[in-house]
């Protein structure tokens, strides 16, 4: 099992686990463990010779046994894909399995959080091609989560209003958005710390996956498309980003949120690249070098 | 969870009992997927979700 350290000065888990340095990284395409296996072929992690989606345990986890849960969520068995590629309906599909594993997952004894996200393309660290996300299932609330849920409890008890509703009710002028329909919206928040960073959320409020209708996911995978399929013609190639699903941490009773997706690409332009460094890593103060009004207005134009 | 553990402070401090019943679901529509787990050689779990 991994190892908790408590890092005092910023009051936060560092999660300690020298396994995951020989995970497996950029195996050649015909050496893919995500793709099915094929017959008279290795054994990959899929050992059927076909899938529609499918889930398994992290091999190199951060999380195992009673600490949680570290899954692989493979999107598709086709291996040049991507997750905008998908069509609608399979998104939909896609869209009941992180609910379907947000439920089980928030059911086990020690889980406080489920985070579902992706991380795409080289640029972010990724070391298998093949589309797919991942879930960990945390034994504590991430700091990041910790933060929302704190701001969110604050204005609640201030206003009585939920904040996420209040940011997206500063949306209305349509000036930071990308896409909206009668449901969802993709906007890129007034605040918003990457020059593409999009935030995609439901208008009515939601706390997290488990709370969603079948209006929301038609709508969700509708818009969850549409901004992928901007992502990629924004430079004319895959771009690069972290997904990061924010939710309700499990269990009745708990805090409340509204559930939304984070995009953070880590582009600036086709060939420059926005680092973490000294004021954001040092001092955890983001400069942003783009208006959020103008990135909208590229994107919504693609 | 406590803030004063240091190193070691592992998964057994997080054992504190949490309520299980889940939030109240809205309605949705039938499911669209099936779900078969099986077990690997090494013991991990695979789901495949099939399509209905």
């Amino acid at each position: 099992m991994s190892e908790l350290r408590w890092h005092p000065l910023l009051e936060e888990w560092v999660t300690v686990a020298p396994w995951r340095q020989d995970r497996t990284y950029h195996p050649p395409a015909d050496h893919c463990p995500l793709c099915p296996t094929r017959p008279g072929h290795l054994e990959t992690e899929i050992p059927e010779p076909d899938y529609h989606i499918a889930v398994f345990e992290n091999r190199f986890p951060s999380f195992t046994a009673e600490q949680g849960r570290c899954e692989v969520v493979c999107y598709t068995p086709v291996h040049d894909s991507s997750l905008g590629e998908q069509s609608v309906e399979h998104i939909e599909d896609l869209i009941e399995v992180w609910r379907d594993r947000t439920d089980e997952l928030g059911r086990l004894r020690n889980v406080r959080y489920v985070y579902i996200f992706e991380n795409r393309g080289e640029a972010i660290g990724v070391t298998l091609s093949h589309p797919h996300g991942q879930i960990y299932a945390y034994p504590f609330v991430p700091p990041v989560m910790q933060h929302e849920l704190k701001a969110h409890s604050r204005h609640k008890r201030e206003t009585g209003r939920c904040i996420y509703c209040d940011v997206l009710a500063g949306e209305t002028g349509g000036e930071r958005t990308v896409l909206r329909d009668e449901h969802w919206i993709a906007f890129v928040p007034p605040f918003a710390r990457w020059p593409y960073e999009v935030h995609i959320a439901p208008l009515r409020h939601r706390n997290g996956l488990l709370d969603l209708d079948a209006e929301d996911n038609g709508s969700f995978a509708r818009i969850l498309k549409g901004m992928l399929q901007k992502y990629d013609r924004l430079f004319d190639m895959p771009l690069p980003y972290v997904m990061a699903m924010h939710q309700k941490p499990p269990g009745r009773g708990g805090p409340d949120h509204h559930f939304h997706v984070e995009f953070y690409p880590p582009n600036r332009s086709r060939d420059k690249l926005k680092y973490l460094a000294g004021s954001e890593l040092g001092a955890g103060a983001f400069i942003v070098d783009a208006r959020a009004e103008d990135t909208a207005a590229e994107l919504r134009e693609l | 969870m406590p803030r004063s553990q240091s190193a070691n402070a592992t998964a057994l401090k997080l054992e504190s009992v949490r309520e299980t019943s889940r939030p109240r679901r809205a309605k949705r529509e039938a499911r669209r997927l099936s779900k078969r787990v099986v077990q690997k050689a090494d013991g991990r779990y695979l789901i495949y979700y099939d399509k209905i």
